[in-house]
């Protein structure tokens, strides 16, 4: 298990400070659980991490907090909640440690935690640890206090390095942009930022390798060529298998494996790649690469081999599937699974036998038709059901006999049913003749014409009625019905 | 960054619940070298016949979670509507939005990525106390919840007992 450096909203419980529990867990986003990282909002105004985002639509095409439907391309950033974030990470680890400490100290723990002359101490406290850190903490309200009114002349400055640098400037930056200007230059800017950040970014996109990363220096060549455009995503319905792995050697990505792979390659591709075009600091292409690895090895081509893919379904129909070892492995379930299906089959064909009983005493001619036909679905479902659980080849491969008992079995059922549903055409019509038989003899016992008339259409109508319940087609789905748990078993493991 | 977005998520959520974890719930994973098999042990809910007793149960996480929900499953006796006879816990909010083959359940109380652990267990914990018969995993049991609760609520003491050893 690997470890990670994680925070959480939890530290705050611990201390003095608990409020800030649910103010920490609001900067987070609800998907990755961490810090917003490049926040983006979507059309239903809920806001998650570019990637995180990017993942989930490309999977379900959903908001996963209120599930409306969005697009990936509807997103844009949130970089209020971008800065809000920024800003919190640099202050929670001196608030936690002061507020640790509060709860800690024992003269203080009569007083409410938020007394005045606790805060005054808390705010020295404060003080000295940003004078420590000098420049990095000086905040937003600061340089706009301190900055005087000076001409407004729009003076730009590049902020591509780091995040959680803020220069000590007296400039603010654009809220748009986040170039760092003086105060009074800002509206002016406003109005033609978005132009120009356009031109900026492809500035910017050739010169970040000379900038304070060394590493990146190789991959020059590669930063330049890569256009500063997001991917746009496929439909890969569209596509043939051959179009869409020159797709993926054109986008400089693994291209091997089957069509499926291919698809999730190239999705999560496109969601590291907008999702980086989308981040203030973009990372290089290398970088993205080696994520791109690590989704590979965990979730891609790399992650099926290993014996503890998670995709059951995956695996079995790979062809260096181990049956013999699968069916052992998993022997306890299939014997339950077997006796489970014996156990149903048998209080079926009971069931049948007391149902049936009762249907002769209504009605001797078409009962028959009946009887005919349940027998064989009964045997039908009988057979259908064992060869489904006992499917692994271990519980047959001993056993060769029971397997051509089996297919016999299978055999004449079906020969059975054949001869039913060929015989069902004149049984049906046999009721008929029989009313007949029988009015002609109750004529005899002397019933007027009209009862007989009325007792010739009123058997008509059940004959001709009944066939429609003796169809094999129709009852099939009723007998099948307490096969669905037993296939939900499967489903519920997957 | 060598880990899988799913670990890193899984060791957070772990983190949460061991920094607040919620009452009658405890869960981590089973070992260190694999951190996407889960134990958890859920309290019997108070005024129900499931009080008193302590139910282990394994989830276990796909390698894309949080995008597919994780499998539960008790790993002790549990009689009730909504678990299956093997254990298979079968409650919507484990079900991902896409298939509903039941067409019971409202979409907003299936899988998403935001949910969590501690939602699932919570739920769970839920369950027990009132079961949903609308489409049951355990027929028995719901049919016996339903028409002879007397006995439902034996069954359900004498697997309490069995599992504190008693």
């Amino acid at each position: 298990m690997e470890k990670y450096d994680v925070s959480d909203p939890s530290d705050w419980l611990e201390t003095h400070l608990t409020e800030f529990a649910p103010f920490d867990a609001a900067l987070r986003c609800e998907v990755c659980k961490d810090y917003y990282n490049t926040p983006m909002i979507t059309s239903c105004t809920h806001t998650f991490c570019s990637l995180c985002i990017r993942r989930t639509l490309a999977a379900d095409g959903k908001c996963p907090i209120c599930r409306s439907n969005d697009q990936a391309s509807k997103l844009r950033r949130n970089g209020a909640m971008e800065e809000l974030v920024e800003m919190f990470k640099v202050a929670r680890p001196v608030a936690l440690r002061l507020a640790q400490k509060e709860k800690i100290s024992p003269d203080r723990s009569t007083a409410r935690p938020r007394s005045k002359s606790k805060r005054k101490a808390a705010d020295a406290d404060l003080e000295e640890e940003a004078q420590r850190s000098s420049q990095k903490r000086k905040t937003r309200g600061q340089s706009r206090r301190d900055a005087p009114t000076e001409s407004p002349e729009v003076m730009v400055i590049d902020n591509e390095e780091d995040g959680d640098y803020q220069p000590d400037d007296d400039l603010v930056p654009c809220p748009i942009c986040h170039k760092r200007m003086k105060q009074e230059a800002v509206f002016s800017h406003l109005d033609h930022c978005e132009e120009e950040q356009e031109q900026d970014r492809r500035r910017a996109r050739t010169r970040t390798p000379n900038s304070a990363k060394p590493t990146l220096g190789s991959s020059k060549s590669q930063l330049s060529s890569k256009p500063p455009e997001r991917i746009a995503e496929l439909s890969y319905g569209l596509l043939t298998e051959k179009a869409l792995r020159k797709k993926l050697s054109d986008l400089g990505i693994p291209s091997w494996g089957s069509r499926t792979l291919l698809i999730k390659r190239h999705t999560e591709w496109v969601n590291l790649w907008n999702a980086n075009a989308d981040s203030l600091n973009p990372r290089s292409k290398r970088d993205l690469l080696n994520q791109l690895d690590v989704w590979e090895r965990t979730q891609g081509g790399h992650a099926l081999n290993s014996a503890a893919a998670p995709n059951h379904a995956d695996a079995v129909m790979s062809k260096e599937f181990d049956g013999v070892g699968w069916a052992q492995s998993n022997k306890s379930d299939f014997d339950k699974l077997i006796a489970e299906a014996r156990r149903k089959a048998k209080k079926l064909g009971e069931g049948q036998q007391e149902s049936e009983a009762m249907m002769k005493e209504e009605d001797e001619g078409s009962s028959k038709a009946r009887t005919d036909e349940r027998s064989t679905n009964v045997k039908t479902t009988n057979e259908s059901s064992t060869p489904v659980t006992a499917a692994p080849p271990p519980p047959y491969l001993k056993h060769s006999d029971s397997l051509e008992r089996a297919k016999e079995k299978i055999h004449g059922s079906r020969r059975l049913s054949d001869a039913s549903s060929t015989s069902l055409a004149p049984e049906a019509t046999r009721p008929h003749t029989e009313i007949r038989d029988s009015v002609a003899e109750n004529g005899a016992e002397g019933l007027s014409a009209e009862e007989l008339f009325r007792a010739e259409e009123r058997r008509a109508s059940i004959s001709s009625f009944s066939p429609t319940h003796t169809k094999g087609a129709e009852r099939v789905p009723m007998l099948k019905v307490p096969e669905h748990p037993v296939r939900d078993v499967d489903g519920g493991k997957s | 960054m060598t880990s899988s977005v799913a670990s890193k998520r899984l060791f957070q959520e772990y983190r949460t619940l061991t920094n607040n974890p919620p009452d009658g719930i405890t869960a981590g994973p089973v070992s260190e070298d694999d951190i996407f098999v889960w134990e958890a042990l859920i309290q019997g809910p108070e005024d129900t016949p499931f009080a008193l007793g302590v139910f282990p149960a394994e989830l276990k996480f796909p390698r894309d979670y949080p995008l597919s929900p994780p499998s539960m499953k008790f790993t002790c006796d549990m009689w009730h509507p909504n678990v299956y006879p093997n254990g298979n816990v079968c409650i919507s909010i484990l079900h991902p939005p896409g298939d509903d083959p039941n067409h019971y359940e409202s979409a907003s109380e299936r899988w998403s990525p935001i949910q969590s652990v501690e939602k699932i267990l919570i739920s769970v914990m839920s369950m027990l106390a009132e079961p949903n018969d609308e489409s049951p995993a355990n027929v028995d049991a719901a049919r016996m919840w339903r028409e002879k609760r007397g006995e439902y609520e034996r069954i359900v003491r004498d697997n309490v007992r069995k599992g504190l050893g008693l």
